[in-house]
């Protein structure tokens, strides 16, 4: 089994980049791997609730995420301070994920086998 | 080492399938093992059999075709990308009814399981193009 | 050694760049590749970053490429090959698009 880590940095809609990595993220997890999931950066805002891309006729893919704890991704973090940097503080998020530092992100970059950005 | 890569770039856009090409010969030439290339999104252009390149541009799909060729090596094409794009093999071009196959012979088309095959497989998984 | 930083994009086009050095540990290297390489003269000595013993690197091929050398004393000049030692060093790699 390998640790695998997974940084969620861009916002939803605009790219395709959320779904590949959730995609990844939930391959990985078939397959039963060790997983951290980290939203930090623009990935933040894949978080908020009440995204409506159908007014775009885009597929919402933040809905998919409450399903990351039926496929067993329960090591899910929020990077605060990129929360605080676009004023998303205290804001309801669209799953529960666990508030966590720079440092913190450092020592889960350090334990993973494999990290992968998008 | 055994490392396999993620090729995220499609070429003549941005640099990174290119450097993900330097990089593969360079670790072959160190004697390191590739375990499986895995092209992904944009990616999976590189596989593109119909593109076609003006003389004086570097044709790296034909390079690619080429490393694989000489050195054996597993190339995949993550089927969800790949059909979005239009890399179709024989089997996929009839199954959607599409008038041609675009996929280069050298590369299978495959889903995630295989990137994950590859990461349970190698010491180091390396993404390019990101 | 644990991560190595692959920045593929200009700092003055993306902020990836700052994105890495926000996560950059001691005992982490950094790699400036493609567009990455127009980091170099940013990347100086007196970041507080490259005073926790981080290593950082510049691909040479791509500042050959855009007639470019290595502008800071502690940034040092690597090939491909090089570039492969530097993953099989660290444990793992983290590509900041």
């Amino acid at each position: 089994m390998k640790t695998l880590t997974f940084l969620a940095r861009s916002g939803p809609v605009g790219s395709s980049r959320p779904k590949a990595l959730l995609d990844m993220v939930l391959s990985a997890a078939v397959f039963e791997q060790k997983i951290n999931f980290i939203f930090l950066d623009d990935g933040v805002y894949q978080l908020l609730p009440d995204q409506d891309p159908a007014r775009l006729a885009a597929k919402n893919v933040s809905s998919a995420l409450p399903a990351l704890e039926l496929y067993g991704v329960d090591k899910v973090y929020v990077d605060t301070e990129s929360l605080q940097k676009r004023g998303l503080s205290g804001r309801p998020l669209l799953i529960s994920a666990k508030a966590c530092n720079a440092d913190e992100v450092r020592s889960l970059l350090a334990d993973a086998d494999m990290v992968f950005g998008l | 080492m055994i490392i396999s890569l993620v090729i995220h770039g499609a070429p003549g856009t941005t640099q990174g399938a290119q450097t993900a090409l330097s990089f593969c010969q360079a670790a072959l030439a160190a004697g390191h093992q590739i375990y499986r290339l895995f092209f992904y999104e944009d990616g999976v252009h590189n596989a593109h059999a119909l593109a076609v390149w003006p003389q004086d541009e570097r044709d790296l799909h034909a390079d690619w075709a080429a490393l694989i060729r000489a050195n054996k090596l597993d190339a995949v094409v993550c089927v969800a990308s790949a059909l979005k794009r239009g890399v179709l093999n024989d089997e996929e071009a009839s199954r959607y009814e599409k008038p041609a196959a675009s996929l280069d012979a050298g590369f299978d088309i495959s889903g995630l399981g295989q990137w994950v095959d590859a990461c349970l497989h190698s010491d180091r998984v390396v993404s390019f193009g990101v | 050694m644990s991560t190595l930083h692959i920045v593929s994009k200009s700092p003055y086009r993306t902020d990836a760049l700052q994105r890495c050095l926000a996560l950059v540990a001691p005992g982490d290297s950094i790699i400036l590749i493609e567009d990455g390489v127009f980091g170099v003269n940013l990347l100086t000595p007196d970041l507080k970053a490259l005073e926790e013993g981080i290593r950082c690197y510049a691909l040479s091929e791509d500042l050959a490429a855009r007639g470019l050398s290595v502008a800071a004393a502690g940034i040092r000049p690597t090939d491909y090959a090089g570039f492969v030692v530097l993953v099989c060093e660290h444990r793992n790699s983290l590509s900041h698009g």
